[in-house]
């Protein structure tokens, strides 16, 4: 239904289309940390620092600034890597610790990241960040037409680009899932001790959890800022933003992939989908009534949407659509 | 039980018939100063079963938690086979511990040399000079960076010649050609600082002509002594910080090794399975796939490969057979959370023996049982288990399943 939205609804192509990229982006962003917080259990509150990261290195290997200059494809893979890559080395000696140290350190390591972005100003650009990134596709021409213009012109391109994305990634963490490691990954959460008589390596199984968070949260790190056209400001990669990824996570259901994708659609398509166009619209009508804005939604977003979280913890604590597994927790946590 | 099991029970008798499968020698485990277990002394020959009998708590499972790994023991030794349960130095740990502390080092040195200006001199000033990015140019300019050699840098419109770094501008001007040849003199002059006068310096060093006469350069003896030091300032920053990143990482991970050595993971490796009294298995999984994930675990952990290949049909078919054997096939899809203390109780023995173990140590099973209970648990371990699989039972008193072992041991004699 998503993929054929476009062609129907022909605002997907302007300034619609580029929100609603953003919210799909961000789904799988929130997927990724899914794997870690969901299967494996573990608060993990750095997950927008590793966005921010596979972003930086998506920018650092394209913009025609530095002389690397690789295909965005390519880009995306090497990223991708070496995003995974700072989380295993980041993972294996934090790992050991019990959860809520793990949780500090992530966070620690999240305003690391974004101090480093600010400071590394030669490296990735301080608080302008860099850019301009060539859109994807940029020089290669399709019957005549310049699909990198494409990109650029028509949101719809990167919408799909994400759509395709979030599906790949929904695949993958479902087949994950079901996998020999996603049921260590259970294991390890449920009942350590006994995981650990069994031969499950607590830590092995957790650091495969926290690398692959990563990789997929680099990945729409890369698509974010491939959309954008800059990195922009690192402050946005910081702690606001993972904890509002975690929250999408918690409304949607632990460990549960329809939960995610609901949450984040929900606390995200609010945020950067419905307020603006309630606010133009309140905007106009309040302009032809009394001639001047009274009242915007965007300013009571935060308050609503911590009334909006406050509630749905009040009422649904295992989040909207929760994963069966968490449902039986949750029943056998009550008795 | 399965064939395979069979031969292999055979196999640790024909290699070892002297050497009981598993052997504690004067063990002793403490609590907070109290010991709960006091010298022990126990073998068990392969394919036998022992129960250990005690009427208090806390004994019983520090014993079994000190043979798994879990608890770790103030004196003594367990053996299986003649083997300590602990972890070895193997080259692997070699390989990563020095990888480990190379990379620490790695970081340290690049924080050290300040890695934004090395991006500035190595990355960015190559495309302020119009220099092709070749690996060449990067080799060059990553050694300049760390011989502290001047460099040129372009700021609106001027060109400036800096430190290798960029902080310290030496003199400006408005002629890229020109620049170069002031920038040429003023290296071979630091050049020659560094090396001394009379010293014909490594031709490497020199950028330009030392012998050239020489214009005025502007830099005063002060500042030539500062720029002369830069190569050996750098370089002293760069390996000290290496040099600390790799002891700090050696240690670090040593010291993680260290701690890992005597862990469940190592002694579940080497064949011990074990069950708990309180069952502990995986709440909300299915009986189906608390046992499938422990049937490949046990794959995983015989296998030496490193992306191990699991036969999946297979997997299935050894959980259902162990479903069967345990007798909740009537469970078996559901969760683990739901069934009664005397299924969990079937559940976690089935989960030992998913491991494919070659001892299993079972954690009081009469307990909270009545007595039917405990005559079906003890007919269920007396069908699957014995005289095919080491098999240590704890227990508080002479019930049902501890009258199944050969022999009895009692902890605390008086």
């Amino acid at each position: 239904m998503l993929a054929l939205a476009p062609w129907f609804y022909p605002a997907l192509a302007g300034g619609l289309g580029g929100q609603m990229t953003s919210v799909l982006i961000i789904c799988i962003a929130a997927l990724g940390l899914n794997v870690m917080v969901g299967f494996t259990g573990f608060l993990h509150l750095g997950i927008a620092s590793f966005f921010g990261l596979g972003g930086l290195f998506l920018a650092i290997l394209t913009v025609p600034m530095n002389p690397l200059e690789i295909g965005f494809l390519p880009a995306v893979f090497v990223s991708v890597g070496l995003t995974a890559a700072i989380g295993t080395l980041l993972g294996s000696p934090t790992l050991r610790l019990r959860g809520e140290y793990l949780a500090i350190v992530t966070l620690g390591f999240g305003e690391v990241v974004r101090v480093l972005f600010l400071n590394l100003e030669n490296v990735t650009g301080g608080t302008q960040g860099l850019g301009p990134i060539p859109p994807p596709g940029s020089g290669i021409f399709v019957t005549g037409i310049d699909l990198g213009r494409e990109f650029v012109v028509d949101s719809r391109w990167f919408y799909y680009l994400s759509l395709i994305a979030l599906f790949v990634v929904v695949l993958l963490v479902r087949v994950l899932e079901k996998s020999a490691l996603g049921r260590a990954w259970i294991a390890v959460r449920e009942e350590p001790l006994a995981a650990a008589t069994i031969g499950i390596s607590a830590t092995k199984v957790r650091l495969s959890a926290f690398t692959i968070a990563a990789a997929i949260a680099g990945l729409a790190g890369c698509l974010s800022v491939a959309s954008i056209g800059t990195t922009g400001d690192p402050n946005a990669f910081g702690f606001n933003r993972s904890v509002a990824i975690l929250c999408a996570v918690i409304i949607g259901g632990l460990g549960s992939i329809p939960g995610t994708l609901v949450g984040v659609t929900i606390l995200f398509g609010f945020d950067i989908v419905v307020i603006p166009s309630v606010d133009s619209w309140m905007q106009r009508i309040q302009g032809q009534v009394f001639d001047v804005s009274l009242f915007t939604l965007g300013s009571w977003r935060l308050a609503l949407v911590g009334i909006a979280l406050i509630v749905v913890m009040r009422f649904r604590p295992i989040g909207l659509i929760p994963s069966r597994r968490f449902a039986a927790e949750f029943q056998e946590s009550k008795q | 039980m399965t064939h395979r099991e069979n031969t292999k029970v055979s196999e640790g008798a024909v290699l070892s018939p002297d050497i009981p499968l598993l052997s504690i020698d004067r063990l002793t485990v403490q609590s907070g100063g109290i010991p709960l277990i006091d010298e022990l002394e126990l073998d068990v020959s392969a394919g036998s079963s022992v129960a250990i009998i005690d009427s208090g708590r806390g004994s019983k499972a520090a014993l079994l938690d000190a043979i798994c790994g879990l608890r770790s023991a103030s004196s003594g030794s367990v053996r299986l086979d003649g083997r300590r349960l602990k972890q070895g130095f193997s080259a692997k740990t070699f390989w990563g511990v020095l990888f480990t502390g190379i990379l620490v080092g790695l970081l340290c040195a690049a924080a050290a040399v300040d890695i934004d200006r090395l991006w500035l001199a190595v990355v960015k000033r190559g495309l302020v000079v119009d220099e092709p990015f070749t690996p060449a140019n990067f080799g060059r300019r990553l050694r300049s960076y760390f011989r502290a050699e001047l460099a040129i840098d372009r700021l609106a419109g001027n060109w400036r010649i800096v430190t290798a770094d960029g902080r310290e501008v030496l003199a400006v001007r408005r002629d890229l050609s020109e620049a170069r040849e002031l920038r040429n003199q003023m290296q071979a002059a630091v050049t020659a600082r560094r090396t001394g006068p009379g010293v014909v310096p490594d031709i490497t060093d020199l950028v330009g002509d030392a012998n050239e006469p020489q214009r005025e350069l502007l830099l005063d003896e002060t500042t030539l002594d500062r720029l002369a030091a830069g190569k050996r300032r750098i370089r002293f920053r760069g390996w000290s910080a290496f040099i600390c990143g790799l002891f700090l990482g050696v240690g670090m991970s040593l010291a993680i090794w260290q701690r890992g050595r005597r862990s469940p993971e190592v002694a579940a490796r080497a064949g011990v399975a074990r069950t708990f009294r309180s069952p502990r298995n995986f709440p909300a999984m299915t009986v189906f796939e608390n046992i499938l994930v422990t049937v490949e675990q046990g794959i995983y952990r015989k296998s030496s490969a490193w992306w191990p290949h699991i036969n999946k049909a297979n997997c299935i078919e050894r959980t259902e057979e162990l479903i069967r054997s345990v007798g909740l096939i009537d469970q078996s899809f559901s969760f683990a959370s739901d069934l009664t203390r005397y299924e969990q109780r079937c559940l976690g023995i089935a989960r030992g023996l998913a491991m494919d173990p070659r001892i299993l140590l079972i954690d009081e099973p009469a307990d909270g049982m009545n007595t039917q209970q405990q005559h079906a648990l003890a007919g269920i371990l007396k069908d699957v288990c014995k005289g095919v699989l080491t098999l240590v039972v704890t227990s508080a008193g002479n019930d049902p399943v501890a009258l199944i072992c050969d022999r009895t041991v009692h902890l605390s004699p008086h």
